[in-house]
Formats: C-alpha cells, structure tokens, sequence
C-alpha cells in the first residue's frame, strides 16, 4: 500500500512537473536514443548468453507436453546521460518504445489472451555479453504497464521519472527489464536483427526536453529531488510478490 | 549402389573366409583373458578384473541370472564407474565409463556395432539380451582396434556359442505392471563341423508415471515425454552360424533384425507421435590359423537401418554401414617371453539418406520445401599392437592406429596399457598395478555434418549440420591398484583423468531463416518522429539457426573403489564408490561441469543362497547418488544445463530366484523382480520408473 502511495504521488508531482514546463518552456525537442545493449535470457537454457540473438521476447508459458518452462525476459540499455541533452534544456519526456513485431509458436499452445508488458527499471550493473537466465539482473516493481496487448506494433512505456532520476545521478542507469506475466508471446526485435528490420522497430528511448524559462531549473532540480526521495527502492525477482 | 559396394565386399569377404583355415572359439581381440574360474566347490574366487593390463570385468551367465534384469540396462544398473542414465529425450540407457560423455562408450554384440545411428551415442536398450554367454566390460581407451572413439570403454555382449554335439533350448517368459512383458527363445544345434542357433527376443513395456505431478521444484526432476499412455516395443532375431570345415578353419556369421516402435503419450493420454526403427544386420568372420604362430582373419559387417518418426518433427532416416577388416597376428616366444603382434586394418563405409517431412504449417514461406539429404563418408584404419607378458608378473598391451576419413585431419592414435603384479601368493591372492593410456578420436555423424535445415517445435528455431566440423579427440589415463589378500576378499582403486577438445554441439551462429511476414501497423503518434511508422510495414519473420559446432573442451577426473566379499557360498556382498568430478572449457554457456553427474556414487549389491537343495537365491542390489546439476531437456546436452541441483537418490533392486531343476530334473528357474522398491522419483534429469514387479519363468534344455 505504501508502495503505491509513493507511486501516486511521484506520478502527481511528475505530471504536475512536466505541465508546468509545458506551459512554461520556450522550445521543446524531440529525440531519439536506439537501445545499446539488449539481451532476453531464457529459462529453459538458463545457462546460456543470447546476446547475440536476433529476437527478444517477453512472456511466461508452459510446455504441457514436456513439462518444460519456457520463460523469456528482456533487459535493454540506453546510453542516456544529461551530457546528452541540448545545451541548457531539461528533460520533460521519456518514452520506451518497444515494437511487438511477431510471436512465435513452439512454446507450447499459442495463447489468444492479451498480454500486459510490465517495464521496470534495474537496480544492478549488468553485462549483456554475461546475462543468462540464471544471473539476470534484478529489478524494481513496474514502473508502467500496458494491458490488452493484443496484436502487433508499438508499445510505449512511461519512462520520463525512470530517466529524470537517471540523468540527475539520483539512480544509476543500469536500464529497463521488460516482463509479461502471460502466456501471449511478445517477440521484439533486437540490435543484432537483420539488416532489413529497421531502427524504428528496434527498442527506442523517446526524449522530449524543453528550454525552460528563466527560473524554472531551480523548480525542476527541487521537484526531481523530491520524486526520487519519495520513490520506494525495494527490488524485485521474479516469483516474489509485491 | 550401395548395395553393390556391399555386393563387393561380401565377396571380398568371402574369397577371404574361405582362404582361411583354423578355428577359434571366439574372438580373441575383444578380450583375451579366460572367464573367471570355479577353483573350489565352495566358493568362487573375488576377484574382480581379469588378468589382462587393461580393465576387464566379466559377468558370466550365472551373474546375469542373479541380477533383476530383463534387458541390459538393468543388468549394467549400479556396477561401479558406469554411469547410466535414462534420458527424457533420447537413448533410455546412456552409459559412461570413467565419467566421458556416452559416444565415447563402444556398445557391441559380439564385437559389432549392433544398433544406433552411427556416430552417435548408442543406446544400451537397444543391444540385444537373450541366450546372453558373458557381458565384457573394458575400461579405459580401446581406440587401436574396436572403435577410434572408444576412449572410455567398451562393453561387449557375447551370445552363447552353439554346442557342437546336439540340441539347446533357451526359454524366458514373463509379466509384470507398467506391462511389461518379455519373451525370449532361442535353439541352438550343432556338429563338429557346423552348428547355429537363432534367438527370437521380444519386449514390451508402457510409459513412465509422472514422477511429481503438478510440481515445479526443478529438483523433482523432469515430467517424462514418455507418458504413462506410452509404448515401447522391441523385437529381435538373430541367427548364428559356426562352421568348421577344417581345423584350422571357422567361420562365423551372424544376421539380425531389430524392431523397435515407441507410441509416445502425453500423460495417460493418447498415441500423439510415433518412432519406428528398424535394422538389419550381417556379419561375417572367418579365422584361419595359418601356421603354428599366425592367424590370419577378415571380419565383415553390414548394417542399414530406417527410422521413420513423426516426434519432434516428421522425417525418414536411412543410415548404412560397411566395414571390412582384416588382419594377422602373430604369436612369438622371446627370452622367456610370449608376445602376439597384431597388424591389421579397416575400411569403413558409412551413408545416410534423410527425407525430411511436410514443412509446418505454421511456416509461411514458399521457399521452403521438404529436404532430402544423401551422403556417404569413407574412413580406413591401420593398426600394430603387441601384446606381451614380459615375465609372469609384467604383461604389457601397447600399440598405435593411424585412421584416415575423408575430410578430416588423419588422426594418430596411440595407447598402452600395463599389469605389474608385483606380490602374489597364490592362486587369487595378489597385488596388481594397471595403468592404461591413449588418445582417441570421435568423427562427427554425417548428421551433424550435413544435416539440412530442419524446422523445429513447429518452427520456432531450425537445427542444421555443419561441413566444417573438426573431430572431437581424448586423452585418457586410468590406473589402478588391485589387492586380493585371501581369495575370498578383493579391493580395487582406480583413479582416472581425461582431456576432451572440440566437442560438437549446436549453437546460434548468426543465421537466420524467413518464416513469414508481419504487418506492423502505421502508427500515427510515432510518425513525427519515426517517418517509417507513418504507414504499414510489412517486416519478415525470422527464425535463428542452430548449427552444430565444436564448442566445448572438457575434463574429467574421478576415483572408483570397490570391494568384492565373497567368504561363503550363501553370501557375496559388493560395495562401490565412484567419484567423479567435470570441468568445462571454453564453452558458450555459462557452466562449468556437465549436468546428470552426480559427484559421488555410492552402489552395492548383496546376493544370499539358500542350501543346495532348496537352491533359492535373492539378491538385493541398490544405490545412491549424490545431487546432480539438472538440464532442462532430458537430452544429456549441455546447452540446457541449469544451475539447480537435483535431490539425491536412493534406490533398490531385487531379485527372488528359485531353480526348480533339484524337483523336476531340468533347468528351469522361478524369478520375480521388484524394481526401483524404494520407489525413487528423481535422479538428475533421468527418466526413472516407479516401483514395479516383474516376474518369469527361464528355462535352458541341452
């Protein structure tokens, strides 16, 4: 309960945030950050690294026949750093674009139900070249999630208090875990797809900043302040509840 | 064409047999050493290993009766430094000696490949158990002569020679649950100059119950793919010639036929997919004892076999082998001395045809068409050994192969092995030093080098061959320390290291294959700042390529010990320990030991008679197992390997037997088995069954 508390009021305070400097900002822009590191372990080969796998996918399911587990997560890095913003502007929006581009048969009957992307931020340092089902990284409850899932294309994930905290050093940046507690496989395509899958279905950060009035940085700094203080810092595995 | 190349070297064979002239028994090059021999009425002497340099264990008939055994995993089941495992996927007895993974284990019937596709692990359910004379079991490298790969060892099953002076008959019937069910018959008749028998062998038994329905714990071990609703069926013949046209002179030859068909059920559920192998065996041996001191002998074998499966995915599988050999040797008397060398090559010819089935439905992607593959590999072998007792307690077995295969690097391979007896004090009591050394080399299959693009899971990822594959080789040692104070009394240490390079396995190397197509719908929000989402994209559906390559190096070292107590005739008493520890190198999984090997083994067996004339005999026979890494799959592979453990084990057999022959006149015997009574669920990532009983009637008629 406390948790959520926390998150309704990080929220509110964030909102509040972003429409003042909506109303306030002279220039906004718009920008792009391709993921830089992007890797999906697998349980049923927990040992293995899939770095250099072509495909990412996000779901639980069961194999009845064999009684094998099969369960995919996604772990996604994005070079992101205040350095990055235009000179003198201060972040109003992140967007995680991810892309459902197919699903996949073989890990058992396909589900028909809608799936629900949880998107939450690591708590530890990670190495996609290292990353395997059994040492993946651990992660905070989501921080967004979208429901319904229930054909392919994009799918955005409310990232702008994960990277305000990620740009003002209040978090390290160790990047977003993507889950799905259903069995509606989300296959997403990775850095190392095929040269004929563009960038824009590829895992995406989506940067919105402004130049803020005169006055306004000081507003910004107190309020990014405040939401990463009232944010909880409790981590999360999979199998432990919330 | 194939069956003129074989055309031609039956011929070959032929002008070679009937150029021969002198007899042997049986084949000196599997084992030289006598059985084991009663040297008293009242008990039968410890000892475990024979009196050779390498390795060499012996179970005669009258063991094998005593074991809770219908078929040759049971009866290899709990022997100390052999491994078998039941696989979810895969062989139902996977054996390893000295810890190496299984392909490095020779399986034979009297000393030919009898089943499995070639180059592949051979599963030790599939060789034939009926009209059973001794089962060998060498450790250690034996690549100069039996098999390039066999650097763990070799288990050689010998049938019953036919006799040489009238009729035998050999009879088994017998039920039980799980149905399970075995009938065996053989006859057997012969003359001096010419004998034969045939032996009729069949088996049935149903699927495995899940071991822990409903659970999750990866410790409870994996739910079996062969479900109670299951089948498996086997069906042997196989006839035996023995011709004599002159002293000097035998001929041998054997033909086969195996039927194996498996109905695989989820659950208690009905048939869902089939597996039917079927395999046709010819074997020709001819010995001719020249002159006093040289033998010479020629040995041709032909084997085909088709699978026709729908598990997994639908296709047809035809795999023949050809192999010629022939040779001399040569027994010489030196200073005190007696050596026999042995010159003597090989040709081996090995084909496939593969005809993969419809492509999945789920597959958009007209390109894609059922493949058909045929390939065949040639490989020849030159080999030199000596065998030498240098002095009654110094013997020496040493000798190098050079083996040539198209495509592949030649490979030298060396080996030796050494008995010192340095104290004996008689008849069984004695202190014997081995150690036996050598390199060996596995060829990779003709599937793993070409096997076509193969849809898997419905298409979810494809597994191809690769032509670049390099063979995997070995470097192994063993050696041991034997002492048999009293006759009664033996305990044995053996202690064993192994290097393995290149081992093949498949893995995602970058290629991909298109499967269909996705329409991404135009997404409005994103258009401003992606120009490609302002409309539909339609974007190819790629699936990854796993193509087989040599990825791991492994090592393996390990100790065995164990005691044989033999102090009256009513009791035997046999306790083992093996440990056994893996390394794995340069692997791309992020192991560092091979699952399903549980680090310390713990067997023993206890057999207790009755007076003679009630002559009732149990034996109880068990084991336990330490925990084990677990794979997810069940098919032995490192690439599934986990790092969860699984319990450990303990479980046990019996066997009640109860000759009938002191009341009725004839040799006939009452058995009733009880397997896995402590109803043990888990070991690794096997398939086990539960508890069940077995019982027959066996009967053997001169």
């Amino acid at each position: 309960m406390t948790r959520r508390i926390h998150s309704i009021l990080a929220a509110l305070a964030g909102l509040g945030l972003l429409s003042t400097l909506a109303t306030h900002s002279a220039r906004a822009d718009v920008f792009t950050i391709l993921a830089s590191e992007d890797v999906a372990p697998y349980s049923f080969l927990p040992s293995l690294p899939r770095y250099n796998n072509p495909t990412a996918y996000a779901f639980r399911g069961a194999d009845e026949g064999a009684g094998s587990i099969h369960n995919f997560e996604t772990f996604l890095w994005f070079d992101v750093a205040a350095t990055d913003l235009p000179a003198g502007h201060v972040l109003t929006n992140a967007q995680l674009l991810v892309t459902h581009a197919f699903d996949a048969g073989g890990f058992g009957d396909p589900s028909t139900a809608p799936a629900e992307l949880n998107c939450h931020e690591i708590t530890e340092d990670w190495d996609q070249t290292t990353v395997t089902w059994n040492n993946r990284p651990s992660y905070d409850p989501a921080f967004d999630q979208i429901t319904g899932i229930t054909g392919f294309g994009s799918i955005l994930c409310d990232a702008t208090l994960v990277v305000f905290d990620w740009i003002h050093g209040t978090h390290p940046n160790d990047g977003f875990a993507l889950t799905n507690t259903t069995e509606r496989v989300l296959g997403m395509h990775t850095l190392e797809a095929d040269a004929t899958i563009p960038d824009s279905v590829k895992a995406n950060l989506i940067l919105t900043t402004a130049l803020p009035e005169p006055g306004f940085g000081l507003g910004l700094a107190t309020c990014g302040l405040f939401l990463a203080a009232a944010k909880p810092k409790d981590t999360l595995r999979i199998g432990e509840q919330a | 064409m194939r069956l003129t190349s074989t055309a031609l070297l039956a011929i070959a064979c032929g002008i070679c047999a009937f150029a021969a002239s002198d007899a042997r028994a049986e084949d000196p090059r599997i084992l030289r050493a006598e059985t084991i021999e009663v040297l008293d009425e009242r008990v039968r002497p410890a000892e475990v290993y024979q009196d050779v340099p390498v390795e060499t264990e012996v179970l005669t008939a009258d063991d094998l009766r005593q074991l809770p055994a219908i078929n040759l995993i049971e009866a290899l089941d709990n022997i100390p430094g052999l491994v078998i495992q039941g696989r979810v996927q895969g062989q139902r007895g996977a054996v390893r000696i000295d810890g190496l993974p299984p392909e490095y284990t020779e399986l034979l019937v009297n000393g030919q490949r009898y089943a499995g596709e070639n180059g592949e692990a051979v599963d030790l359910g599939d060789l034939l158990f009926a009209d059973v004379e001794r089962v060998e079991i060498l450790r250690g490298p034996q690549a100069l002569r039996v098999s390039s790969r066999a650097a763990g060892g070799v288990i050689n099953l010998v049938t019953r020679k036919p006799p040489t002076d009238g009729w035998a008959l050999n009879v088994l019937a017998g039920g039980g649950d799980h149905d399970r069910r075995a009938l065996e018959a053989s006859a057997a008749y012969g003359t001096e100059k010419l004998s034969g028998s045939l032996i009729i062998d069949h088996n049935g038994e149903g699927g495995f119950d899940n071991p822990f329905p409903g659970s999750t714990d990866p410790r409870d071990g994996l739910p079996t793919s062969f479900g109670e609703g299951s089948t498996y069926r086997t069906t042997d013949v196989y006839t035996t010639l023995f011709g004599n046209p002159s002293d000097e002179v035998e001929i041998r030859a054997r033909f086969g036929y195996r039927l194996r068909d498996e109905g695989f059920a989820i659950n208690n559920g009905p048939i869902t997919s089939r597996r039917e192998d079927e395999r046709f065996l010819a074997n020709l041996e001819s010995d001719w004892q020249a002159t006093d001191d040289i033998l010479l002998y020629s040995r041709l074998t032909f084997s085909h076999n088709t699978t026709d499966t729908s598990v997994g995915r639908p296709f047809v599988f035809e795999d023949d082998y050809e192999r010629l050999e022939f040779g001399t040797e040569l027994f010489a008397e030196l200073w005190g001395s007696s050596h026999i060398i042995s010159l003597g090559a090989d040709l081996v010819s090995n084909g496939i045809e593969l005809t993969e089935g419809a492509i999945p439905t789920s597959i958009d992607n007209p390109s894609l068409m059922p493949q058909t593959l045929e390939q065949r590999t040639y490989q020849a072998g030159i080999f030199l050994v000596a065998e030498s007792e240098i002095t009654d307690w110094f013997s020496l077995e040493g000798g190098l192969r050079f083996e040539m295969r198209d495509g592949f690097t030649p490979e030298l391979l060396p080996q030796a092995a050494v008995l010192l007896t340095p104290l004996r004090w008689g008849d069984g009591r004695s202190i014997k030093l081995r150690l036996s050394g050598g390199r060996a080399a596995r060829y990779p299959s003709l599937r793993e080098l070409y096997q076509p693009d193969a849809p898997q899971n419905g298409g979810s990822y494809f597994l191809a061959g690769n032509s670049d594959l390099e063979q995997e080789t070995v470097w192994a040692v063993r050696g041991s320390i034997e002492i048999n104070p009293v006759s009664w009394l033996s305990g044995t240490v053996s202690g064993f290291y192994s290097e393995t390079e290149n081992r093949i396995r498949s893995r995602f190397q970058g290629r991909e294959i298109q499967v269909g197509t996705t329409t991404l719908p135009a997404d409005p929000a994103l258009c401003p700042v992606f120009p490609d989402r302002c409309t539909d994209q339609i974007l190819p559906t790629l699936r990854s390529v796993f193509e087989a390559d040599n990825i791991d190096s492994l090592q393996i070292r390990g100790i065995e010990a164990r005691l044989e107590f033999r102090p009256y005739k009513w009791l035997e008493l046999q306790v083992g320990y093996t440990w056994l520890e893996t390394a794995l190198k340069d692997s791309n999984v992020a192991a560092d030991e091979l699952p399903n090997n549980p680090r310390h083994i713990v067997s023993g067996k206890l057999v207790l008679s009755a007076p003679q004339r009630y002559g009732s005999e149990l034996t109880l026979r068990g084991g336990w197992r330490d925990r084990a890494l677990i794979e997810n799959s069940g098919t032995g592979l490192v690439s599934f390997v986990t790092d969860a453990r699984s319990r450990d084990s303990f479980d046990v057999d019996m066997r009640l037997r109860q000759p009938l022959e002191q009341w009725i006149g004839v040799e006939v015997d009452l058995f009733v088995d009880g397997g896995n009574l402590s109803d043990n669920r888990v070991v690794d990532s096997n398939q086990i069954r539960g508890r069940s009983f077995f019982a027959g009637i066996q009967g053997r008629f001169n």
